[in-house]
């Protein structure tokens, strides 16, 4: 049984129809990777999963639950954690804070202060600014706090949304090995990227996204070797 | 060149200055203070010295150099600065002279209602025509010059590094001490009506002298009290600056402060008598709303601008439940779960269909509810009585004693507002202030954490509108009769400028802004006509000055500071590839 699965799912902003039919499965230990081109419906996608978005046809399941119909905090609770685009961090709060803000829905102080460490291991930077206003963090350790911050939840399944973006080639490597080293300690990975070639070198599996549609899908490898991918998102 | 820049910046400042002097006479306040005096100067006097100091000050300041580099600085000399202050002095001294003039031969009363052939005297300072405009001119001249100055010499005199700490332990230790004085002083004076032998203690010429027995003298002491210890801890620090660290660290100022001032509010009412006791209530049910808009305004981040509503449904729940007019005579104990009830499931009802909104939208509806409930209970007159208001309404009762004069309303009030402040500490402590921290940093991300904002945000309403509606029923309690009229626009205006002068979300900070909002005027009781004006102006001078409030939370501080100094932080963030970037930051590096 997957961890997280699609079917069918179709959501709309308004008259806008932005996913027309999307189906696609997770499973338990994978990172899977959703590529597409800008406004191709990826993050709209992380947000049906995540409960902000509601859609109209279809469902979407969760370790053998329907989930579609709850609210963002139910969904949160059973495990999905939701790494937003664009590095949306609490730029007033300090990252201490934002790394507890991460947790808001457990009680269990150890494993919390278990969890700040296994984050404060993965990303160094952060241990040296823990009283540090987010805000003042560059782009790159904004990106580390909204990552950490979403593991703090101690998820089943984390969605990430293009952790890449903005970032120096360095910080991309330095970020995309975190994400693998993530997942080999057990968390199930969701990727969603436009940097294609990273994004299928750390996946497994992959879905192509073009306006709304899942247009391919398959083992990462075959699709970085397949002509359309390599048209359309490696350059050639 | 330079010559004329300073010139330039003199003309300007004057020129502000002069017509802000201008409005303020065609206000009115000269012809309102021109009887009041201050340490043996009449107001309008005092009002014509500070003016022409403060222009000479800030147009010396602007031509000496403030605000440019280091080096700029330097090279700058006396001469610039005092060019600017004298021009600016005089410049503002040809305006009011020319103002005076046009008053004096021409009559302005239909325009103007506050000109008045006495204006003229006042402004003349008792020369007339002539003689008098002459003063103003050299008097400006003289004053600018004074102005700048003292800037000059504030710029060449640096104060013993750490003053500021030393001064603060001081001002504390002496204004504890006067708070332990006066209690002990207040209890004996209280206690001599049964035990006689007590009456000869209160009399101790010690405490004799700090016996609170008007508000203006606790006021007068407070502030000696606290300047003369400031002033010994620079002292100390001259002698023995050893000393004076280690006691600037030991004091911890700002539970020493809150505890003397809760020791002030609990002993020094029971000799200020009735009147000052009447205006501490009125204070009191004003810190009990502002810690209920503290709340949904500074804990949670929703701009209420119709918070009055809930006041009104406390006082009008508990009238109704009350007043022999609808036969229910509930008790005052039985009716306050009832009218907090009513008022939080109308915070509820408000909050409803304002979820999806923010900001400015926000501020207008709950602007429009506030104006409907006053509109119901004005015009629904079957029910409420419509402008006739509800009339008979009885005081509580603790036991067998009817809580009837000022003094036992004070202590009710105290003991609520103590409560309700707990209260809210609590809630901001807990996961519920952490909520509602992430949803007013940012809605979206806070849902994509797991908070449901809808609850939280319903939740904020209701606690908030819950509070109000207490003071509301101590309102009318006091009132013995409540008037849609008493629950106008300005009310809320009121509650949500003494959160915004206090600090915003800050427990203490709401005290003290109601304590100068409610306080102040009453104290200045001459000015009563002004308070709007003085509202105003406190707000802008709050702004300009410490915008943080009074007395901020940390948070809010360091937020208002990081603002201030972001080119400094983010600078010293910026992320390098070079292990140097590694080493750890100094731990509150940033303030
Ligand atoms: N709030 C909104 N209201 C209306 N239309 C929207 C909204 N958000 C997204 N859309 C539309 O939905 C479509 C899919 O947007 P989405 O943000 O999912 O794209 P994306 O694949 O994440 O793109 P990118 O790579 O640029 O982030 C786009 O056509 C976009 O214009
Ligand atoms: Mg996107």
């Amino acid at each position: 049984m997957p961890v997280l699965e699609l079917k069918n799912v179709h959501t709309y902003y308004g008259h806008i129809h932005a996913l027309k039919g999307v189906s696609m499965h997770v499973e338990e230990g994978e990172i899977v990777t959703l590529i597409g081109s800008n406004g191709a419906g990826k993050t709209t996608t992380l947000r049906t999963i995540s409960g902000l978005l509601k859609p109209r046809v279809g469902e979407v399941w969760f370790e053998g639950r329907r989930i579609d119909h709850l609210p963002p905090h139910h969904i949160t609770a059973m495990g999905i954690a939701h790494c937003p685009e664009g590095r949306q961090i609490f730029a007033r709060l300090t990252v201490q804070e934002n790394l507890e803000m991460g947790a808001f829905l457990r009680a269990d102080r150890n494993g919390v202060q278990e969890d700040l460490e296994r984050v404060l291991t993965l990303f160094p930077r952060l241990r040296e600014r823990l009283k540090q206003p987010g805000g003042t963090l560059s782009g790159g350790e904004q990106q580390m706090l909204a990552i950490g911050r979403a593991l703090m939840s101690r998820p089943r399944i984390l969605l990430l949304d293009e952790p890449s973006m903005g970032l120096a080639p360095i910080l991309v490597q330095q970020i995309f090995r975190i994400i693998r080293e993530i997942n080999r300690q057990g968390t199930t990975i969701l990727l969603v990227e436009q940097n294609a070639r990273l994004a299928l070198a750390v996946a497994g599996r992959g879905y192509v996204l073009e306006t709304g549609r899942i247009r391919l899908e398959g083992p990462a490898k075959a699709l970085m070797e397949s002509h359309e991918v390599r048209a359309a998102y490696l350059g050639g | 060149m330079k010559a004329m820049q300073s010139v330039r910046t003199g003309l300007r400042f004057g020129l502000i200055f002069g017509m802000a002097l201008i409005f303020t006479v065609l206000v009115g306040f000269f012809n309102a203070f021109a009887e009041a005096s201050l340490a043996g100067l009449s107001v309008p006097r005092w009002i014509l010295v500070v003016v022409g100091l403060w222009c000479g000050y800030m147009a010396g300041r602007r031509a000496g150099g403030h605000g440019m580099g280091e080096l700029a600085r330097a090279r700058r000399g006396l001469t610039p600065a005092l060019t600017a202050g004298a021009v600016g002095g005089l410049t503002a001294g040809v305006l009011l002279a020319a103002f005076t003039a046009i008053i004096a031969r021409y009559n302005l009363r239909e325009a103007f209602e506050n000109i008045v052939p006495a204006t003229v005297e006042i402004l003349t300072l008792g020369a007339g025509v002539p003689a008098g405009l002459v003063w103003h001119l050299v008097g400006g001249a003289l004053l600018g010059s004074g102005g700048a100055l003292l800037w000059t010499a504030g710029r060449e005199v640096r104060p013993p590094a750490g003053w500021q700490a030393v001064a603060k332990a001081g001002a504390v230790l002496a204004l504890a001490l006067y708070a332990t004085l006066g209690s002990i002083s207040a209890l004996l004076v209280a206690l001599s009506t049964r035990v006689a032998v007590v009456g000869t203690l209160a009399q101790l010429p010690v405490l004799r002298s700090v016996h609170p027995d008007d508000l203006y003298r606790v006021l007068r002491l407070t502030v000696t009290a606290a300047g003369a210890g400031g002033i010994v801890g620079v002292v100390l620090l001259l002698v023995s600056p050893q000393a004076a660290q280690r006691l600037a660290r030991r004091v911890p100022a700002e539970r020493l402060t809150a505890l003397s001032f809760l020791l002030m509010a609990t002993f020094f009412p029971l000799t200020l008598g009735s009147y000052w006791n009447q205006v501490l209530t009125t204070i009191g049910i004003f810190v009990m709303m502002g810690l209920g808009l503290n709340v949904v305004v500074g804990f949670a981040g929703l701009l209420d601008l119709g918070y009055v509503a809930f006041f009104a449904i406390g006082a009008y729940t508990y009238a109704f439940l009350n007043s022999p007019k609808y036969g229910l005579s509930v008790n005052f104990w039985l009716a306050l779960p009832i009218a907090m009830a009513t008022a939080a499931l109308a915070g509820i009802l408000l909050g409803v269909p304002v979820l999806r909104m923010r900001g400015d939208y926000l501020a207008i509806v709950t602007l429009g509810f506030g104006e409907i409930i006053r509109l119901i209970l004005n015009n629904q007159v079957e029910l409420t009585g419509g402008p006739q208001g509800i009339l008979e309404i009885r005081p509580p009762q603790v036991f067998s004693l009817l809580i009837n004069s000022p003094v036992e309303f004070y202590y009710m009030i105290l003991v609520g507002a103590v409560l309700v402040a707990f209260v809210t500490a609590r809630l901001n402590d807990s996961r519920i202030g952490r909520a509602w921290i992430a949803m007013r940093e940012d809605e979206d991300v806070a849902r994509a954490m797991g908070i449901n904002t809808v609850n939280y945000k319903l939740l904020a309403f209701a606690v908030g509108a819950s509070f109000a509606g207490i003071a509301g029923m101590i309102f009318a309690a006091r009132q013995r009769s409540i008037f849609p009229a008493d629950f106008g626009l300005l009310v809320s205006i009121e509650a949500l400028s003494l959160i915004i002068i206090g600090g915003m979300g800050s427990i203490p900070g709401v005290i003290a802004g109601a304590v100068v909002l409610k306080g102040l005027p009453e104290l200045l009781r001459a000015l009563q006509e002004y308070r709007l004006l003085l509202y105003g102006a406190l707000l802008v001078i709050m702004m300009l000055i410490r915008p943080e409030g009074l007395w901020p939370s940390r948070r809010r501080a360091r937020e208002i500071h990081e603002v201030m100094d972001e080119s400094q932080v983010s600078v010293s963030s910026l992320p390098s590839a070079s292990p140097a970037a590694n080493t750890p930051r100094e731990p509150g590096a940033t303030p």
